[in-house]
């Protein structure tokens, strides 16, 4: 039983740090409809800003201002990025942005790696000093736990904003029809900045909120993207429903998975996304796909 | 040269007394004068010694066929090629060995050079992609016609170049590069590579000859391994070692995160389930630093023993939060042999902690001394190979010098093996205590493991070998 439970808290873990991920990825392509395959190294430089950032705080009370402020770095960064290169390819067709977002994926992690240099960046205190707690008389660190609450937090101000106020609605207007919303009055090109704003400071807080259970390293880019895509595909690409329940799904079977049969950890997530191809190839939550 | 002259000073004495010597050595004389001449630079009177030492020893005592000096010394520096990983997540485990290489480098540059000639560095960046190794390695070769070529690299780097290197004739010194089968499969008869660092079986058998001195007791095994072939080979190889030192052993769950994770739960929480006597931690890097971190939270060392084949350096990374008493082994490790009895190892730490007090936690690795051994060794063996040939040795007279070649290193005496080019020297275990003075935990107690109880002999597979003990 206490296996059980821990497995289940395990899995909720994994599953929230890769909804923060995957929401982002998501939002960028279901409002401005690019596969950013450079979400990753977004995610990756969250992390070394957090983790330079909490080296600079640590030890006072603001070092939690660190999380938010590398979430608000990294989505200016991401606002920057698309001004400056990805703005210039909306009408364009799919192969300019893979090749254009791939290419800023070597660049930005090659930036990482010029800038912060080849070593792991690691914090320590934070993890440690959130402790641990009983569960069935099992120490649990109590870091997931808030990790898994912060997520929660995040998903529900998500859901709120796209649901509940204007600028969701606004939003959600342009990824349903962008000429229209243009029609009727709505800055497409602004409202883009701000879904790449939203959904790359989704990318930034997921790798922060990393950083002091890990590490700030390079080539952690290369699985956040492949597993959030993973999740989206899940979900149904675009959906930030999908992207929530394709987290928990992956989340959770790869706990039960490494426990189960850990001869095809790395298998299962794949598994889990063809069987959803096969029965719905638009994802749990995705719409018929347009013709491009 | 202190001991040169002495040496000169017992051949004047042999000089003095049988005739014919001294016809040659009057020739010999009159050669190392002329060349002494064509240097020009050089200070005549130590070349002319250094000649007529050698020379008259050989003709005297030997009576062998006397090898004229040519004092042929080519006036340009030696371009050494270096292909390393600057790139890419294998960067963090290259970068600190290049810079300790260079760092050699300059210091037997400013004493000079390797008999008078100057070492220059041609570095390319191989990413750490096999292919692109190899496309370096024919280009150092054809393009930029280098004289030597040291490879910091991986295991399938290693494994694509070696066969390359045998047919291009040039002495290629590979430092990490660790697959079991480089030797054992790939280049079975190695003529021009040479491999420096304990390869991965001598570094699986070690490690589990340590956790068995250490808890002779331990009998349900578990493991947290990274999903590549590293990671399954060197547990491969550890359990196979414990069958035969605890036959009754088991191995209780195994758990194989991908490489380069960032969240351990799952694993830990699976091995835990599992109520092990030691958990092995087959991992390296960031991803072990992350482990240890998880591991805390979830009271893995409280709840049973922790081992790491890898530990020695990269629990550095965990800072003064590392739990004490995990077992780590190690290629080298900083701080044995102790500074106070091994100069070598006190001044490397020291040079490299001057200059890069913030790579690497400020201390140089495994890597680092496997780069420090490249320079020193091919010094050696070229300046052995001259005092037997009087001008600078051809490729193939290097490599007979360097096969049996002995060289102190900051990590302690360590030798070629002539059968299979590979070096060997002691492996390091030990139990982490954090330590105020360093920031981070140091291996207290440390012991060595000598390479005559963890290598197979030469051209024994290691599987051959653990499995006749």
């Amino acid at each position: 039983m206490i296996e059980v439970i821990r497995f289940i808290l395990d899995g909720l873990f994994y599953g929230s740090i890769l909804y923060l991920v995957a929401s982002g990825l998501t939002l960028i392509f279901g409002v401005a409809n690019i596969l950013n395959l450079a979400h990753g190294a977004f995610y990756m430089l969250g992390a070394y800003v957090a983790a330079i950032l909490i080296k600079l705080m640590i030890g006072t009370p603001y070092t939690v201002i660190a999380f938010p402020l590398a979430a608000v770095i990294v989505g200016l960064t991401g606002i920057a990025i698309e001004r400056g290169f990805i703005k210039w390819i909306y009408e364009k067709d799919y192969t300019y942005q893979l090749l254009l977002t791939f290419g800023l994926s070597l660049v930005l992690s090659d930036a990482v790696r010029i800038t912060f240099g080849t070593e792991p960046m690691y914090v320590t205190k934070l993890y440690a000093h959130a402790g641990a707690i009983d569960v069935l008389g099992n120490p649990y660190p109590v870091y997931n736990l808030i990790v898994i609450g912060l997520a929660f937090l995040i998903g529900c101000l998500l859901w709120l904003m796209m649901s509940k106020t204007r600028v969701g609605k606004v939003i959600r207007a342009c990824a349903l029809d962008r000429e229209m919303s243009e029609g009727i009055g709505i800055n497409t090109s602004r409202v883009f900045a701000l879904a790449f704003f939203i959904g790359t400071a989704l990318a930034g807080i997921s790798g922060a909120l990393v950083v002091p259970q890990s590490a700030a390293m390079l080539g952690i880019d290369a699985d956040a993207l492949i597993q959030s895509f993973i999740v989206i595909v899940i979900g149904g690409v675009g959906s930030m429903k999908g992207a929530l329940i394709g987290s928990l799904i992956i989340g959770l079977i790869r706990a039960f998975g490494i426990a189960l049969f850990p001869e095809i950890e790395l298998a299962i997530a794949y598994l889990v996304m063809a069987i959803v191809l096969l029965v719905r190839p638009q994802g749990l939550f995705g719409r018929e796909y347009r013709a491009a | 040269m202190r001991v040169m002259s002495e040496e000169a000073k017992i051949s004047r004495r042999k000089f003095i007394a049988g005739t014919v010597a001294a016809t040659i050595a009057g020739i010999v004389v009159g050669a190392g004068g002329t060349y002494a001449a064509f240097a020009g630079a050089r200070a005549p009177e130590k070349t002319v010694t250094t000649t007529v030492t050698k020379t008259v020893t050989t003709t005297v005592t030997a009576a062998s066929p006397t090898i004229t000096p040519t004092g042929a010394i080519p006036s340009g520096p030696i371009k050494l090629g270096v292909i390393t990983i600057f790139t890419g997540p294998g960067a963090m485990l290259f970068d600190p060995g290049f810079k300790a290489l260079e760092i050699e480098v300059e210091k037997i540059n400013a004493q000079g050079g390797i008999l008078g000639r100057k070492i220059e560095l041609v570095v390319k960046d191989s990413g750490g992609k096999p292919d692109v190794c190899v496309d370096h390695f024919k280009r150092l070769v054809t393009e930029e016609k280098v004289d030597y070529i040291t490879v910091g690299a991986t295991s399938a780097e290693a494994c694509a170049i070696a066969p390359v290197v045998e047919e291009s004739n040039v002495l290629t010194i590979i430092q990490e590069g660790t697959a079991t089968k480089l030797f054992e499969e790939v280049d079975t008869s190695p003529k021009y590579v040479f491999r420096i660092a304990n390869y991965d079986a001598l570094d699986a058998i070690s490690h589990a000859i340590a956790i068995h001195q250490a808890w002779p007791d331990a009998k349900k095994f578990a493991v947290i391994g990274a999903d590549y072939v590293w990671g399954h080979d060197e547990w491969n190889i550890i359990t196979t070692v414990l069958k035969k030192l605890v036959p009754d052993m088991e191995i209780v769950a195994e758990a194989w995160p991908p490489l380069f994770s960032t969240d351990y739960s799952a694993h830990i929480s699976k091995v835990l389930a599992a109520k092990p006597d030691v958990v092995e931690l087959c991992l390296w890097g960031g991803d072990l630093v992350t482990c240890i971190k998880q591991g805390t939270g979830y009271g893995l060392f409280k709840q049973c023993r922790v081992s790491s084949v890898t530990g020695g350096e990269y629990v550095w990374g965990v800072g003064m939060e590392c739990p004490d008493g995990i077992l780590c082994s190690t290629r080298y490790y900083f701080l044995y042999p102790p500074w106070d009895r091994w100069h070598i190892n006190k001044e490397f730490n020291e040079e490299f902690h001057r200059r890069y007090p913030d790579v690497h936690g400020g201390y140089p690795g495994f890597n680092c001394n496997s780069a420090y051994t490249v320079i020193h060794a091919l010094k050696l063996a070229i300046e052995k190979a001259y005092t037997m040939t009087g001008r600078w040795p051809e490729t193939e007279e290097i490599i007979a010098t360097m096969e049996n070649l002995m060289i102190p290193t900051p990590g302690g005496y360590r030798y070629f093996r002539k059968e299979d080019h590979q070096m060997l020297g002691y492996a390091i275990s030990g139990f982490t205590k954090v330590s105020a003075e360093y920031g981070f935990a140091i291996l207290d107690p440390v012991w060595a493991v000598p390479p005559e109880e963890m290598a197979p002999p030469p051209g024994k597979k290691w599987k051959e070998w653990v499995e006749s003990w």
